[in-house]
């Protein structure tokens, strides 16, 4: 199993983007990329190539999960890259709706920044076990 | 690898970015009045209910990651009633009067408290703090839920299976939540009330179900298996 270096983050909220860059660039030591919308991270995703990519779930213009499906369609997400969407609200409606696009994982929100590499971290270790 | 000679240490920035989020904050309750105003004259008006909703989310979601766990809690409680009123699964008029004087009440609470760094503000699972057993078959919930339960103090044990309540009774939990289908692959049928009131016997804490539905009959059903409500 490869060590968890790079991480993509989607999230339309400069504020929490801020924090989340200060959180797994500066405490959890993670190579970031942070976009702001799933139209710029479909486009970073080539050539980053993240191992992770942390998908805010309700944003303007494409969602989280319609940013997922685009990527899927294009073919740029291989079975080896792990997706985990953050959300501040978790419906077992919703849940269904992740798991067909083939997400199992979900941090919620309100996030703690100093356990938030951690958790990313520990949820990569499990995703590979 | 950050240069520490030039960038402020993590515990500095998190504060600055609490006070930058603080005066966003300002921001947000100018946006949430002039919302308000709209909702004074037509509260059924989709758009500012639109709106409301939006700000409301947004707020629910990042203002704990900041230190104002008060406020968030109580822009998630607004945002829950909005959304029911958006799907018109409930009466209109859900919302409480006086919305935004309790969010603001919650703002001020948040600010006067004793200043912490962003480090303290979560609480992780303190120990002999309240013990929550959750039952949930479903492992994404199970572990958002925990999440959730753990910022707040709580210490959470995990079952996947209704049936692991009978093997371990050596250190009763403070509160049980059962998702009431967690009974493995099993059809009680007429029976799923004896069921659970024969497994909860054994059990002094008070119960609740946790349910996607909250009908009359999914909460009269949650009685009758001895649970004191569904979550």
């Amino acid at each position: 199993m490869s060590d968890l270096r790079k991480v993509l983050y989607v999230e339309d909220d400069p504020d929490i983007r801020e924090i989340a860059e200060l959180a797994l660039e500066d405490v959890g030591g993670l190579i970031l990329n942070s976009c702001a919308s799933g139209e710029l991270a479909i486009q970073q995703l080539e050539v980053f190539k993240p191992q992770v990519i942390l998908l805010d779930v309700m944003m303007p213009g494409m969602d989280g999960p319609e940013t997922l499906s685009a990527m899927r369609d294009m073919g740029v997400i291989t079975d080896t890259v792990l997706v985990i969407f953050m959300t501040a609200k978790v419906h077992p409606d919703e849940l269904q709706r992740y798991k067909n696009l083939g997400v199992e994982q979900v941090i919620s929100k309100p996030f703690d920044p100093m356990t938030l590499a951690d958790e990313v971290r520990a949820l990569w270790d499990t995703f590979n076990a | 690898m950050p240069d520490s000679t030039n960038s402020p240490q993590p515990g500095n920035r998190l504060e600055q970015l609490k006070e930058a989020y603080k005066k966003r904050l300002t921001l947000e309750f100018a946006r949430l009045r002039e919302i308000e105003s709209h909702l004074l004259q037509d509260n059924t008006r989709q758009e500012s209910l639109d709106a409301l909703h939006s700000a409301l989310h947004t707020i629910a979601g990042a203002a704990g990651t900041f230190g104002f766990h008060t406020l968030g809690e109580a822009a998630r409680e607004f945002e829950q009633r909005v959304a029911k009123q958006l799907s018109q699964t409930e009466s209109l008029g859900t919302l409480p009067g006086g919305w935004l004087n309790k969010l603001q009440i919650a703002l001020d609470a948040d600010n006067s408290k004793v200043k912490h760094s962003l480090e303290t503000t979560q609480q992780r699972g303190i120990e002999g703090g309240p013990t929550i057993w959750l039952v949930e078959r479903d492992n994404m919930l199970a572990n958002y839920a925990k999440n959730q339960l753990t910022s707040f103090g709580f210490q959470v044990h995990c079952l996947s299976d209704a049936n692991e309540l009978e093997k371990c009774r050596s250190h009763p939990p403070d509160l049980l939540l059962i998702d009431h289908h967690a009974i493995g692959a099993a059809d009680f049928g007429a029976d799923l009330a004896v069921f659970w009131k024969a497994i909860l016997s054994n059990y002094d804490c008070p119960v609740f179900f946790t349910g996607a539905e909250e009908s009359f009959n999914a909460r009269l059903q949650a009685l009758r298996a001895g649970g004191r409500g569904i979550l």
